[in-house]
């Protein structure tokens, strides 16, 4: 067998492949999230990121960045960035397509109500909203089913949900 | 060798990334939790990433997204929108697809866009893998550079040249990341070093022919106490011996084969097409043996095979050619490839080996033959037993298991039976084939057919393993092995009977046992005064 017989050179070669093949397919400490869970993140509301998938998002700004255009390649409505901020009082935000209210509960200031009001009562609702913080964390909401064209969630008013929505730096998708 | 080091750190940052995308899709999850990929597609997509074998695949991906793409041009709702990534969830969600582009045709086997040209045919078979490679470019490429790519596609651009230009833009964006991930293939010593060996030794004999028993004998009684490479173990020697078998097995198909290679490939010169390598490694994966995929099938749930024997017959090379070439060397590693194992777990446990070796002549070989024939005849009572229960069930998988394990039965009875009512035996159709072997009545002293099921009934009655008794309501995972069941009883059968049986076992037997304790005496003797590593 000739040392530059094709048949060897080809086999050997496969063989060096195939084992740095399986080289990069043993576990590493750090992977990365994949797009197909960041999908699911995005449209299917029953789908929960793992502990360690919500970090990854966070520190990952390619899979933020992803997150960002999936939900804005099918957003029911998105509401940007408010051009100026409201120093006090209940938050507004409104679109062609719903209407977002933050109110503090008069019976315990420590509840906010979240309201979305559909402008369109006969357009299939969102089932989700998505905040992204000015820092590019991300915050999502399942929300319920709507009545009316409406629907509500209590939050926590001292909680992050609630100073996240406060925000006018705070970009909304609902979807 | 500090130049070295920080060559092979760098090396290592450079791949980090492309590791760390291809643990994610491998990690991603299906919605029941289970990986969403099989470990098979994950395979699949290192190797193509690995031998940069991508041009077809992203060919086949481009037309792919101008039928996923639907008339909206979204086509991550067929990629990830479905269940998991299997060809039944992608058959479904294309079918259930109501608005597929023009020029898309979806069928139940797969899906066809007609490109002004002959059209491109994808199955669904390959759609999983193709789902991955998308992916694994969305993470790695970019999404956004991606959907630009593709953008004509999805813009109704669905002629043979769009496809084209937008292909050629995916392999371009690829080529440019692994340019800088993926780091060159380092040379596997172990392989290389065996095979000049070989090269020395072969005569006049080339490709797999070359590797025979006195070839991987005479290289670890050479190697197996040198520093030059790793081969201190038969087991290690036999197992890359056997490797290289597959692999010239495979390339020697390959190269004889009628393969469109791109223009410039000169093999006769060293070179060496991606798509070739692709495909040899494609083959050694596809050499998964029989008893692998029954595990996988039936595992814990219905034991046709135990732990136990599960060990013992994975000692036999059922899913590649190495029985056929390299007999003697089987059953060198299964019995004294054991004893060294023995002897190096002992040392590295800090305890002195005892060296039981065999006696010469005390036919060990023999009784190892046997021992594999015993337990594949276990195997063959529990599928005998295994009929009953889908006898019962009236699953047609009954008549398959009884059809292979008793073969000369008169099963032209059910035939002459039809002959006799409706005098043309040509249109006798399985449904009534199926329908009077369910009618037959468990019978000892009845005929043939009679007799098997009574002792398929006796047989079923007297197991008492998972998956074998009343209560274990897993007839589905019994049935859906059945065809693992034979096809592993067959494999070790033709292994044991073709390749093992007809050799002069004895006479090896002398020559084995002096030979092998003298290298393990001199191996391990001075492993002992040295102190150094066992392995």
């Amino acid at each position: 067998m000739p040392a530059d017989d094709p048949v060897s050179d080809l086999a050997l070669a496969a063989l060096d492949a195939d084992a740095q093949a399986r080289e990069l397919m043993t576990p590493v400490t750090a992977a990365r999230i994949a797009f197909s869970d960041l999908y699911r993140y995005a449209t299917d509301p029953a789908f929960e990121l793992s502990p360690s998938a919500q970090a990854l998002l966070e520190s990952d700004p390619n899979a933020a960045a992803d997150l960002e255009r999936l939900l804005a390649a099918r957003p029911f409505t998105y509401m940007p960035r408010q051009a100026a901020a409201a120093t006090s009082g209940p938050v507004r935000r409104e679109t062609d397509a719903a209407i977002l209210t933050l109110t503090p509960s008069r019976a315990a200031p420590d509840q906010t109500y979240l309201v979305i009001e559909l402008v369109d009562p006969g357009a299939p609702p969102p089932a989700q909203l998505f905040a992204r913080s000015a820092d590019g964390g991300w915050t999502r909401i399942p929300l319920a089913k709507f009545d009316s064209a409406r629907v509500q969630v209590l939050l926590e008013t001292n909680g992050e949900t609630v100073a996240v929505l406060s925000d006018p730096e705070t970009e909304v998708y609902l979807l | 060798m500090a130049t070295t080091i920080e060559n092979l750190n760098l090396e290592e940052g450079k791949s980090e990334a492309l590791r760390a995308v291809l643990a994610g899709i491998s990690e991603s999850t299906a919605s029941d939790g289970g990986p969403r990929y099989s470990e098979k597609v994950c395979r699949e997509l290192a190797r193509i990433v690995v031998c940069r074998a991508y041009a077809k695949p992203i060919l086949e991906l481009s037309h792919l997204i101008i039928a996923a793409g639907g008339r909206d041009g979204r086509y991550e709702n067929i990629f990830w929108g479905v269940e998991r990534a299997s060809a039944g969830e992608f058959r479904r969600a294309f079918m259930a697809l109501q608005n597929a582009g023009s020029g898309v045709l979806v069928s139940e086997g797969g899906v066809r866009h007609d490109d002004g040209g002959d059209g491109f045919q994808i199955s669904y078979n390959r759609m999983p893998l193709l789902a991955a490679l998308l992916e694994f470019m969305i993470m790695t490429v970019g999404y956004a550079e991606i959907d630009a790519m593709t953008g004509a596609l999805r813009r109704g651009g669905a002629s043979g040249d769009a496809v084209l230009d937008a292909a050629r833009a995916l392999q371009r964006g690829l080529y440019a990341y692994l340019k800088d991930h993926l780091p060159p293939v380092q040379r596997q010593r172990r392989e290389h070093h065996f095979l000049s060996y070989v090269d020395a030794h072969a005569g006049n004999r080339t490709g797999a022919d070359a590797i025979n028993d006195g070839v991987v004998l005479a290289y670890w009684r050479a190697f197996a106490d040198t520093d030059d490479v790793d081969a201190k173990t038969f087991r290690v020697v036999y197992d890359t011996a056997r490797r290289l078998i597959g692999a010239l097995d495979a390339a020697a198909d390959r190269l004889s084969g009628a393969h469109a290679r791109p223009i410039g490939t000169d093999v006769e010169a060293g070179e060496v097409d991606p798509a070739d390598m692709e495909a040899v490694i494609a083959a050694l994966d596809a050499d998964t043996g029989p008893l692998e995929q029954l595990l996988e099938t039936c595992g814990e749930h219905v034991k046709f095979v135990n732990v136990g024997e599960a060990e013992i017959l994975f000692e036999l090379p059922l899913g590649d050619a190495a029985a056929r070439r390299i007999p003697v060397s089987v059953l060198r590693n299964a019995v004294f490839g054991a004893v060294q194992l023995q002897l190096t777990t002992a040392l590295r446990r800090g305890r002195v080996p005892d060296l039981e070796m065999r006696d010469t002549g005390s036919g060990y070989y023999l009784a190892k033959l046997d021992e594999y024939a015993d337990v594949i005849g276990v195997t063959e009572k529990l599928a005998l037993a295994a009929i009953w229960p889908l006898f019962e069930a009236g699953r047609p998988e009954a008549v398959d298991l009884a059809l292979a394990l008793a073969p000369d039965i008169d099963w032209g009875q059910l035939a002459r039976g039809m002959e006799e009512e409706g005098g043309n035996v040509v249109s006798l159709g399985r449904v009534e084939a199926l329908r009077q072997f369910f009618q037959v009545v468990p019978d000892a002293r009845g005929d043939e057919i009679a007799a098997l099921l009574a002792e398929s009934r006796r047989a079923w009655r007297g197991v008492n393993r998972a998956g074998f008794r009343e209560e274990d309501e897993s007839l589905d995972v019994m049935a859906e092995a059945i065809p693992d069941v034979l096809r592993l009883i067959a494999a070790v059968r033709r292994t044991l009977d073709r390749d093992l049986r007809p050799h002069d076992w004895p006479s090896y037997e002398a020559s084995d046992a002096r030979d092998f304790a003298e290298m393990f005496g001199k191996l391990y003797e001075l492993d002992r005064k040295g102190g150094t590593d066992a392995r």
